[in-house]
């Protein structure tokens, strides 16, 4: 009988409702958007720094990071990390590295880099760096190395294709170097990265240094979610060596992104109560207007529970409607925008003009849906509660006289 | 007689326009919060990045910016400095600097380090290293060095152990270095703490044979958040091989970050005002579709439509004006509140967060400039929004309208 009088309410004032419905959908629309938004940049900025550079997790010699990549901490025992690395069934893939820092002298300029000696076929399995190649190719093992140089370097340094580079680094025991010729450009997002880091084949490494070392090796998991917990298990297995997460690596990205996941739940709560002062300003207009009608329903006997369960039961139905359309809203803008992404340089000209990725293309888990609409069904239902004490406070008398 | 009729129909309907101004002033508190929260975050991890060591803003080669190398150095006398702050008042503190590179040795540890030659007073007042001294005193004289933290660790130096540092001083000369650690400083930037240390500007002037010479003079600004609009304005005062360039000259990647984070602001603050929009609609139609009654009587007793439309978009404009000047005032001490008693993370999170040097703490910013923007919009918008009741005046039917 409620459902039935509420349902009826529903639609006696179809604008009123409409806009509720509307509220519904596009704070729904908002929240879930504004969560694939921030998701995809999340993924992006992992994909960019994780898949492309680092990998999910390191592992190296204990010193070697502390002491800046030198060359003279390489991992012990390579063959026992390989032991361990290959028995581990929730590795997907890693390589090894060699790394050798110095600096680079050109015909006309010095810098210092870091040279990462790589196995480009193995590399395929882990990172992209082909496929930020810009002009030449990948180094081949060959007879005179073939050095892969960041684009950004290479107009500092004055580099062209075939340019002859000297290395020579190595401090502790006495100065090592070698020549290498330069094959091709690459271009990350990373530019400091691009400044720094020239990629020759490992092999070439070996052969001109006379040692094989492996200074790093680089995982990925086939679970990124899991890679804490798979982490710390290598950790036992590895006690002479130091395993660290991508997030130890770059604790300056980790931190920045745990502080955009605080924001983006405050900004979340700012979405709900905007939405909720919506809710609350129609459903308090209806419950005001209605003083009359609410009155003369107590007076022939109808009990405060059940009107104010009447009351519930129309927002209840209003959300029911907003939701569905909210979703439908959000799947389409989501189809839209994750095909052709969002364009940052739209509020900034700047961003395209360095060169930076400026295209976000939003992305939501199947999880956040069901938790935003957990989360829209709470915030209408508390928004009822302030109309619905209105309601209890009525008193019928009063209430029947009011025009 | 317009104006009066609107102002006093909007006391007339209490609860209507109780419900409207609170719809308005929370539009303006939610926006402004969000602006604030926003710009806060952003300014401190400016403040982390650039307010530590590099400073707001640098006067130095014009080739330094690209290619920062000991040869390429400018002049300095006290005299100039003194010139400068009289010249530009913006400016609170200054630091010249020589800036060189080398390497640094303490028993069997040897580092490649940065070795920052200050003068102890001026560098102070700009950086306030004496106030991040985990160990020891700041500098007093030649022949000492203030480390910092994580170098001190990676090389097992303590106070008054003996330190050597070999770089390469201004052409070609080379510099030779023998210092006594008089002190330890945190520096908030984890790569500077690593590799960074401050000796006496004698001792480097001697040292790197840099007589009258300098890298650079660091700056801050009495506003920092103004440092790039002061930089661009300072500009044509250096001329020859001198420049000033601002933090986001120098450096690009954190430049980067907070273009594409304003960006990501422009589309969230976008979709608050939307939502925000749809409920300041909602409140006027639903005083369209109260008062049609109304209107449709005053239409019938010979009111023009256009009088009308002009009276009910008065009435909404004062209420848009009144509802503003409440979420301002609302607004104000709620931000305020927030910068001086910040958010806090806590938890293992935010430990972790504090040894990598980052503060987890979400300051607003009380940028008067936010406040004002934030209150403007919601007003336009409010007052958009009234205009539409004109257009459904003027389609009104009398007859109809009066007997609903």
């Amino acid at each position: 009988m409620i459902a039935k009088i509420g349902w009826k309410n529903v639609w006696r004032n179809k604008g009123r409702s409409l806009i509720v419905i509307m509220s519904v959908a596009i704070g729904m629309w908002a929240g879930l958007f504004f969560g694939g938004f921030q998701w995809g940049s999340f993924v992006q900025k992992l994909d960019d720094i994780v898949n492309r550079e680092l990998g999910h997790a390191q592992i190296h010699a204990k010193s070697f990071v502390d002491e800046e990549y030198d060359y003279n901490f390489p991992i012990n025992n390579p063959a026992h990390v390989r032991a361990v690395l290959d028995a581990d069934t929730s590795i997907k893939a890693y390589v090894e590295r060699s790394v050798f820092s110095g600096m680079a002298s050109s015909a006309r300029d010095q810098s210092l880099v870091l040279v990462y000696g790589i196995d480009t076929a193995q590399e395929r399995a882990i990172s992209s760096i082909s496929s930020m190649i810009v002009e030449g190719s990948m180094p081949k093992g060959k007879r005179s190395p073939s050095l892969l140089v960041g684009k950004a370097m290479a107009e500092n340094m004055n580099l062209k294709i075939g340019s002859k580079l000297i290395i020579k680094g190595g401090l502790l025991h006495g100065v090592k170097s070698f020549v290498g010729k330069v094959r091709g450009f690459y271009e990350s997002p990373n530019k400091l990265k691009d400044k720094l880091v020239v990629f020759v084949h490992r092999s070439d490494l070996d052969k001109k240094l006379n040692d094989n070392y492996v200074h790093e090796y680089a995982i990925i998991f086939n679970d990124f979610d899991s890679l804490e917990s798979r982490t710390a298990l290598l950790k036992k297995q590895l006690p002479n060596e130091e395993v660290v997460t991508w997030g130890e690596l770059m604790p300056e990205i980790k931190d920045g992104m745990k502080i955009a996941d605080v924001v983006m739940s405050i900004v979340m709560l700012i979405i709900w109560f905007a939405l909720s002062l919506g809710i609350i300003n129609t459903m308090l207009m209806s419950v005001l207007e209605r003083t009359n009608e609410l009155g003369m329903l107590m007076a022939i006997g109808m009990s405060r529970y059940k009107i104010v369960s009447m009351i519930f039961f129309e927002t209840s139905v209003l959300t029911m409607i907003g939701v569905p359309v909210g979703l439908l809203l959000t799947m389409l803008s989501m189809d839209y925008y994750g095909e052709v992404g969002i364009d940052l340089s739209v509020a900034d000209a700047a961003i395209s003009e360095f060169g930076y990725e400026s295209i976000i293309y939003p992305k939501i888990k199947s999880s956040f849906y069901f938790q935003v609409i957990y989360q829209v069904v709470i915030v209408s239902l508390i928004s009822t509660v302030f109309p619905a004490m209105r309601v209890l406070k009525l008193r019928p008398v009063e209430a029947i006289r009011k025009s | 007689m317009l104006i009066k009729l609107a102002w006093r129909n909007v006391f007339r309907n209490k609860r209507r326009t109780f419900i409207t101004l609170m719809m308005i002033q929370f539009a303006v508190v939610l926006a402004t919060f969000l602006s604030a929260l926003r710009f806060g975050i952003m300014d401190s991890q400016i403040e982390n990045v650039v307010g530590g060591f590099k400073g707001y803003a640098s006067i130095c080669d014009t080739g330094y910016v690209n290619e920062p190398i000991i040869d390429r150095a400018i002049s300095y006398t006290e005299a100039k400095g003194k010139l400068l702050i009289e010249k530009h008042k913006e400016i609170e503190a200054y630091s010249p600097r020589i800036i060189g590179g080398g390497s640094m040795s303490c028993g069997d540890k040897f580092k490649v380090i940065q070795v920052v030659g200050v003068y102890p007073d001026l560098e102070d007042s700009l950086t306030h290293l004496s106030q991040r001294l985990t160990k020891g005193r700041f500098l007093e004289g030649p022949g000492e060095v203030v480390l910092g933290s994580a170098l001190a660790e990676r090389l097992k130096a303590d106070l008054d152990s003996v330190v050597y540092v070999t770089g390469a001083g201004y052409h070609g000369n080379s510099a030779n270095l023998m210092l006594k650690v008089v002190g330890i400083v945190k520096l908030p930037n984890i790569q500077e703490n690593k590799r960074t240390c401050f000796v006496e500007m004698s001792e480097a002037s001697e040292g790197f044979a840099m007589e009258g010479l300098v890298s650079g003079i660091a700056l801050s600004f009495k506003d920092n958040s103004e440092a790039t609009e002061i930089v661009k304005g300072m500009k044509s005062d250096f001329k020859g091989n001198e420049g000033i360039y601002s933090w986001d000259e120098i450096d690009e990647p954190l430049y980067m970050l907070v273009v594409v984070n304003d960006a990501a602001n422009v589309i969230v603050t976008g979709m608050l005002y939307f939502i925000i929009s749809f409920g300041l609609f909602g409140t006027i139609l639903m005083m369209l579709s109260e008062r049609k009654k109304e209107f449709g009587v005053l239409m019938s007793i010979g009111m023009s439509k256009n009088r009308l439309g002009f009276l009910v978009f008065l009435e909404n404009v004062f209420m848009a004006i009144l509802g503003t000047i409440i979420g301002f005032l609302v607004a104000l001490p709620l931000v305020y509140y927030f910068h001086y008693f910040p958010i806090t993370l806590k938890g293992a999170e935010a430990e972790g967060m504090i040894k990598n040097g980052f503060e987890p703490v979400l300051r607003m910013s009380v940028d008067i400039g936010i406040f004002v923007w934030q209150a403007a919009i919601v007003l336009l918008m409010s007052i958009l929004f009234s205009l539409y009741p004109i257009l459904k005046i003027h389609s009104m039917n009398e007859h109809k309208a009066m007997r609903s």
